[in-house]
Parts: structure tokens; sequence; C-alpha cells
């Protein structure tokens, strides 16, 4: 009896490691091996044209990059892109939440509209709005010259307005999504009391729906943050990183590295300090989030 | 405290009539219990009187002051809601301060009344603990402070016991009489539980399908109900009704009860002579409490059998039948009664209710 027992639960036991043998081999193969081989090539000098023997050259890599005042003013751009989009994407989601957080007719439809820029293939968005911002026949350009009274040239003379422009215009609903779920998971004896408690705006904000969509928030800017920060596709598309370097953020200059350049050493170091930030970023958003 | 007066309100939600004309009145500072099942309408009148619901049709008064249009914080109500409403971010003095922020002169001020409030729920040691240091009836608690701490014109409680369990809600409801006496407000309370509505409340209303059948003292209620209704919801264990016939032999009324007759006092007798024709379609109401069981026959007394014996500890709840009639009773647990054992039923004539059954109406 023991002894069935026992071969029976060892029996599924290696069963149960055969059924997840396949997504642990696809993961090693094609995830952490190729990011442990990364990690080492960032400490060699290689370039993947040439097809040299890569040379050891230590954390040289690393050194010329953090040294580089190419590369700190890549950072300052990527920062100035991630923190005014999202704060933007921020406040328009709120705003659109507190508009949907009401009851009205056609709600439902209006929140599938609003939503539908999530829908759109980020490569479209960013040959789209090419169009839209175009200086000649661009609708975006006319209503500028409608406002300004004057021809203006978006794309080149203000390109990280219309790269930051297409990202809200893309993920703000996105934020909506989340703030709206926080507002509606808001009890509503809760406000109610805080009605009869006959607090001000303000303090009904502070004591009752901040500490209810905190997390919901903490999570919506932590995605968008992080999503931000490694955007490729739409300002590739749209701007390619120019005019000159104007819009070039991280992402496309680690390509730029990597894919023209073809130093592919340096591309992997530069794309390593990128992952730290992004994971340093990530637990500074969850310490807040689960902060009490 | 004000007197709260609601007249002819109606509430329509889209095809469903919450409240059907009611009107109530709810003098300076007296305990008046909402009763009713669930579905009455009981929690959207409280509503409509605390401003959290707009009435279809119909005005609230706090005084003569008409406040119908009046937001809940105009109308300066304080409120108790079935869930504890504590602002999580904060310990239980500030939260009970919050509530008396627009109402306070100084700190001081504002320090006395909470500690006043804390004293009153005996939850002083728990001021400085936040919400999730402190277990559901001590929030229930903090709750109530927050709302017996203010200067409020109305205070209304909305089924604030109904998620505490037993032994929490016995303990807060008999505590309930001494904080109304404390705070001297006007005092409107929702509640299912008949027991609690009884053992608290000055004065009670009682709603059903949209309707308010009765307004009256816990006494009144109990002992004087109107319809049938009342006296079924009122009263635990619940009340026998009996179909009966009623017969005039000279000059004495009898009521029969399954095989066998009882008379009928004068004031029944009294009641019943108006509509001489109409003594069919009757039914006696009559308490548990009022009919008591004798081993030896009786005067006046209904022979029947013991059909179910239920013991509820120090009584017995036993079912007797006589004939198709069939009624519950309670005794003492020292009486030796078995099932199935012929005993005799005696009914306290004073407490035996008369009841059309066609209107369900009480005679008497």
């Amino acid at each position: 009896m023991t002894l069935q027992a026992t071969t029976g639960s060892r029996l599924i036991r290696i069963f149960s490691v055969l059924l997840i043998l396949p997504a642990v081999a696809l993961v090693t193969f094609l995830v952490i091996f190729p990011l442990i081989w990364a990690l080492g090539l960032s400490f060699y000098s290689y370039n993947v044209i040439r097809g040299e023997a890569p040379v050891f050259v230590g954390v040289e890599n690393y050194y010329r990059l953090l040294n580089s005042l190419d590369v700190w003013r890549r950072f300052v751009l990527t920062g100035q892109f991630v923190f005014y989009a999202v704060s933007i994407e921020f406040l328009i989601g709120f705003g659109l939440a507190l508009l949907f957080y009401n009851q009205f007719s056609g709600r439902r439809l209006a929140i599938t509209l609003v939503t539908t820029p999530l829908l759109v293939a980020p490569v479209a968005v960013g040959i789209f709005h090419r169009y839209l911002f175009d200086a000649t026949f661009g609708v975006y350009s006319y209503f500028a010259q409608l406002i300004t009274g004057q021809s203006v040239k978006i794309l080149s003379q203000h390109p990280m307005f219309a790269i930051i422009f297409m990202d809200v215009w893309q993920w703000s609903p996105f934020m909506m999504l989340f703030i709206l779920a926080g507002l509606e998971a808001i009890p509503k004896h809760m406000l109610e009391s805080s009605e009869i408690d006959r607090l001000s705006m303000f303090t009904k904000f502070r004591y009752v729906v901040w500490p209810t969509i905190r997390p919901l928030v903490a999570l919506a800017l932590l995605f968008r943050t992080m999503d931000a920060f490694r955007t490729f596709d739409t300002i590739f598309t749209l701007t390619g990183g120019g005019p000159g370097t104007a819009t070039e953020v991280l992402s496309i200059q680690i390509y730029r590295i990597a894919f023209q350049f073809f130093r592919t050493g340096e591309a992997t170091a530069l794309a390593f300090i990128f992952l730290v930030i992004i994971v340093l970023l990530t637990n500074i958003y969850l310490r807040l989030a689960r902060r009490e | 405290m004000v007197k709260v007066r609601a007249e002819n309100i109606t509430k329509i939600f889209k095809t469903l009539k919450a409240l059907d004309n009611v009107s109530v009145t709810v003098d300076h500072g007296l305990f008046f219990c909402l009763l009713g099942p669930s579905g009455s309408g009981k929690t959207t009148l409280m509503r409509i009187i605390a401003g959290l619901e707009t009435p279809t049709s119909g005005s609230v008064f706090f005084d003569d002051e008409d406040v119908t249009d009046l937001s809940p914080s105009e109308r300066n109500i304080a409120m108790v809601f079935q869930f504890p409403s504590i602002y999580p971010s904060l310990n239980v003095y500030d939260n009970i301060a919050l509530a008396i922020r627009r109402e306070v002169k100084s700190k001081q001020d504002e320090r006395e009344r909470v500690r006043w409030a804390a004293s009153l729920l005996r939850i002083e040691e728990h001021l400085n603990k936040r919400h999730h240091e402190i277990d559901f009836g001590i929030l229930q608690r903090v709750s109530i402070a927050k709302a017996i701490v203010r200067n409020a014109r109305v205070f209304i409680f909305d089924e604030p016991l109904s998620n505490l369990d037993t032994k929490l809600r016995e303990s807060l409801r008999s505590e309930f009489q001494r904080i109304h006496r404390e705070v001297g407000g006007t005092f409107i309370y929702v509640t299912h539980d008949q027991l609690e509505a009884m053992a608290i409340a000055d004065r009670i209303g009682i709603l059903r399908d949209g309707r308010l059948q009765q307004v009256g003292s816990p006494d009144e209620i109990y002992y004087h109900p109107v319809n049938k209704f009342v006296a079924y919801f009122i009263g635990s264990p619940t009340i026998n009704f009996i179909d009966t016939k009623l017969k005039l032999v000279e000059s004495k009324l009898y009521a029969s009860v399954g095989d066998s007759h009882i008379e009928l006092g004068e004031a029944a007798k009294f009641a019943l002579q108006s509509r001489q024709d109409k003594l069919e379609n009757i039914q006696l109401g009559v308490r548990p409490h009022d009919i008591s069981i004798s081993t030896a026959p009786v005067s006046d007394s209904i022979p029947c059998y013991v059909n179910y014996i239920e013991s509820l500890g120090t009584v017995l709840l036993v079912e007797l039948k006589s004939g198709s009639a069939s009624f519950k009773c309670l005794c003492d647990a020292g009486l030796n009664v078995r099932e199935g054992m012929q005993v005799y039923a005696v009914f306290n004539k004073e407490h035996i209710h008369v009841i059309d059954a066609e209107t369900e109406m009480v005679i008497i």
C-alpha cells in the first residue's frame, strides 16, 4: 500500500517534470542563454560583420559608455520623453476616468471608441502620425497654423513634442482603464460617508479615493514607464530618431550602435545598462505601491 | 435634534415602485426604527430622509424646513452604514476627529469630544490604532462613534449590526439605548431584525412592499397589530393563525378550534357586532406565549394531542393538533409532555386576535 503510494506519487512527479520540460528548455535556449551570452559579449570588443574573434576588453565598454557625453544626452532625452509622456498620459487618463466614472447613455460605446488607439499596431501609429504631422498637408500642421497663424513644421521644429504627442495619443486610454477600474473599486458607502462627513473635495480624494486607486495607479505608471522607456517602433517610424539625433532615445541608439555601426559588444553593454535602469524603476514603483 | 417628517413619499426605480405614498413623522429626540423584510422599502425611505436618494414625489421636512432638495451634508445628518466607514489611512482618533473638523472651535474641544464619543462606545484603548489593527466589531463601534460625535440634526443607522456575529450584535444592541440617552438626538434606525427593533426603539414603523403598515411603540405593535402581516412579522416564535368559524349562542360568541370551541371575550363580541352577517372567513391569531398546556382537562380548554416538540433550551416549542387545526405553544421544559400525548390547550383570551382572512385586517 505504502509502496504503491510512493511509486504513484513519484510517477506523478516525473510526469509533471516532463510536462514543464519543453517550456523550460525553450526559455533556457531562447532567453536565458542569449542573455548570459550577451552579458559576456558586453565585456568584449566584437563586430558581428567583420567576423573576427571577440577581444576581451573588461569593463571598457561600460567605462566608455558611462563617460560618453553622447550617451548621457540620450539618457536625458529618454528621461524627458518618458517623464512628459507618462505624466500627460496620467493626467489625461485620470480626466477620462473621472468622466467615464459617471453613468451616461452611450458610455460603453464611448469607452470602446476612446480605447481604440490601444489596438493600433505601433508601426502603423508611427507611419500615419508622419502624415498627420506633415508640414504641407498634415492635419495637425493645419490646426497648428490656424492657432499660431504661421506655418509650423512640427516634425523638424518640435520633434520631441511630436513623439510625446503620439505616445500620449496611443497610451492615455491605457491609463484611463486602470484608473477607472480603481475608481469603480471604491466602496459606494465610503463615498456616501465622506459626503455625510462633509469632507472637502481634497480631503475626500486624499482619504477615500486615493487609498483605493493607489495600487492600480502605481501599476499603470509602472507598465507605462517601462514601456515608454523601451519605445522603439513608433518613434523609429515617425522620426527615425531625427532630425539629427533630436529624438534618438536609448532604444534607437542601441539599435544604431548594434545594426548600423555594428559595434556589437558596445551595444550589448548599453542594453545591459538599460536593463538595470528598468529593473531599478520597477522596484521603486513596486515599493511605493506596497507601502502602507 | 429635529422632528423629521416625510410626507407622501413615492419612489420609483425604473419600473419598480419602492415606496408608495409613505408618510411618517419622527418626533424630537425619539429612537425610531424602520422595520421590514428585505425589499420592503425601508432602506430607500431611510436614504431619502438622509438625502442620498431623491423621492419621485413627496417631501422631507426637518422641523418646518423643507429639506427635500438639500444634500446630506447640507441637511447636517450623521449616519452609520452597514459596513464600517473608516478612512484606512487614518487612526481611530483622527477618523472621529475628521467628522467634526467643521464643528470644533479648538484642539481642546476636539479632544474632549472625541474622548467622550470613544468612552461612550468603549473604544478608548483603540484610539491610536489603525484600520488593519482592529477587528470588525470595533471598526463598527468606531463608525458609530464617528456619527454620534457630530452635532447632527438627525442620526441615521442603516442596519449597523447586521454584519456582526451574534455575540457582538447582542452586546452592541444592548448599548444602543444608553447611547441614545447620552447623545439625546433624533435616531432613525433601519433593521430587518424585529428583535433588534423591539429591544431598542421608542417607536417602530413597519413597512411592506413600499407601504407603511403600522407605526407604534413596541408594545402597541406586539399586542395590537393592525393586520396579519404585522402580527406575523413581529414576535418570535411566530404567531399562530388558526382558521375558525364564529358562532353566537345565547349571546355568547364562540370560535371553533379544530373539533372544539372556545368562548371569545366581550371585547371580541362587541367588535364583531357591526359585522354580524360576515362571521365566515375568519382566523384567530394567537401567540405561542398565550397558549398554555394542561395535562388534565380544565374549563374552556381544547383537547388536542402533541404532534411535535422542539426544545429551545429552558422552554419547549410544542406543536399541538386538534382536528384540522394545528398551532404551536411555548411551555416549560419541566413539563412532562411527549409526542403523541393527549393534552389540553388553554388560550389566554386577553390576547386572542380575530382576523378577517380576506382583507388580512385585525378586527380585534
